[in-house]
């Protein structure tokens, strides 16, 4: 699905054309096709931007099922104009939401956080190094990850980034920079890889 | 592990990020997927009519009519048919023998009455005379 495509929940319809237009009804089991298509061009994205929220895979599917529930429920209240946008708040606002719960349990637990990386499907050669940063990257702050999981992982530009998440250029790239400085000095600072917590 | 903290120790920012951009990444759950959209389909296909704010709105009407119409129906009854002496509550409640033994006392044209009442019956032709005796002989302890 192209970026900046128009979804009307009423329909069913997916507009790729910027601009407005008018809506034919949904036929029977549209809605359905419309949200798996959408589910499938935007669910790893937003999988893993939720992981470098929560940190906790449990947590993200969690949020992510709520992400669609809502858009499902949004049925009848217009159309969506920049369909990504509306996806990566709705997540971010789940995110927030399990947060609140989450931080007693992530103090007790921080050993079993992760990240967007998937260590088990990488290289032997370059497991290990992996498993450091998938280690280390939950140790960053909330904020810092989420502009870096948006550019190392989903490619956005930062201007991108800063449009989606509503921040000026400057910071952005500001908190961009400065996760990766901290993420490059953990990592340095790790010893041999042990198990989990060496970071 | 010294090979990799000695690649992590001269790693400049660039190569990090080049490092990381090439790593694989995770996915969600097959299972996640479907029941995201089983239950979209669940939510769709449930949600009956009268659900809908219009016919809520109709159904609390209903129910304000069924109301009214009940209380309407009880009010009736409770009045109930005015009988020929227009004690119509008394008509329901049985008479005791002992209130009866002043009976003994009065005409019979009450006598007559109370008879009606003990019965719980409209006037008629037969009977009544059987009644009032046997009303009699009650309150004369017989």
């Amino acid at each position: 699905m192209e970026e900046n495509a128009r979804f009307d929940m009423d329909t069913g319809r997916v507009e790729r054309q910027l601009g407005t237009g008018t809506w034919g009804q949904a036929r029977e089991g549209e809605i359905e096709r419309e949200l798996a298509a959408i589910y499938d061009a935007y669910s790893g994205s937003l999988y893993r931007y939720l992981l470098a929220l929560l940190s906790r895979a449990e947590d993200a599917e969690d949020a992510l099922q709520e992400v669609f529930v809502g858009l499902l429920r949004r049925r009848g209240r217009g159309e969506i104009e920049n369909l990504q946008a509306y996806l990566f708040r709705a997540a971010r606002n789940q995110a927030l939401t399990i947060r609140r719960r989450q931080k007693k349990r992530e103090r007790e637990s921080a050993a079993a956080a992760l990240s967007w990386i998937d260590v088990e499907a990488c290289d032997p050669e370059a497991r290990e190094m992996a498993m450091e940063i998938d280690r280390c990257l939950p140790r960053l702050p909330a904020e810092q990850r989420e502009v870096m999981v948006l550019r190392l992982s989903e490619g956005l530009t930062f201007r991108e980034i800063a449009e989606l998440l509503g921040l000026p250029l400057n910071t952005a790239t500001s908190r961009y920079r400065l996760g990766l400085s901290k993420l490059r000095a953990l990592l340095k600072a790790a010893g041999p890889a042990k198990g989990r917590g060496t970071c | 592990m010294r090979r990799e903290r000695n690649r992590f120790q001269n790693m400049g920012e660039e190569e990090l990020e080049g490092l990381i951009q090439g790593l694989p990444r995770r996915e969600p759950e097959g299972a996640l997927r479907d029941g995201i959209l089983s239950r979209a389909a669940l939510r769709r296909r449930v949600r009956p009519a009268f659900m809908r704010p219009g016919y809520a709105f109709l159904a609390v009407i209903v129910l304000l009519a069924v109301d009214v119409l009940v209380l309407h129906v009880d009010a009736a009854r409770i009045g109930g048919p005015q009988g020929s002496i227009g004690v119509p509550v008394a008509q329901a409640t049985p008479v005791e023998a002992d209130e009866l033994a002043w009976l003994g006392d009065m005409g019979g044209g009450v006598a007559l009455r109370v008879a009606r009442l003990h019965a719980g019956a409209p006037a008629q032709e037969f009977g009544y005379r059987a009644m009032l005796t046997s009303l009699l002989d009650e309150a004369n302890g017989g």
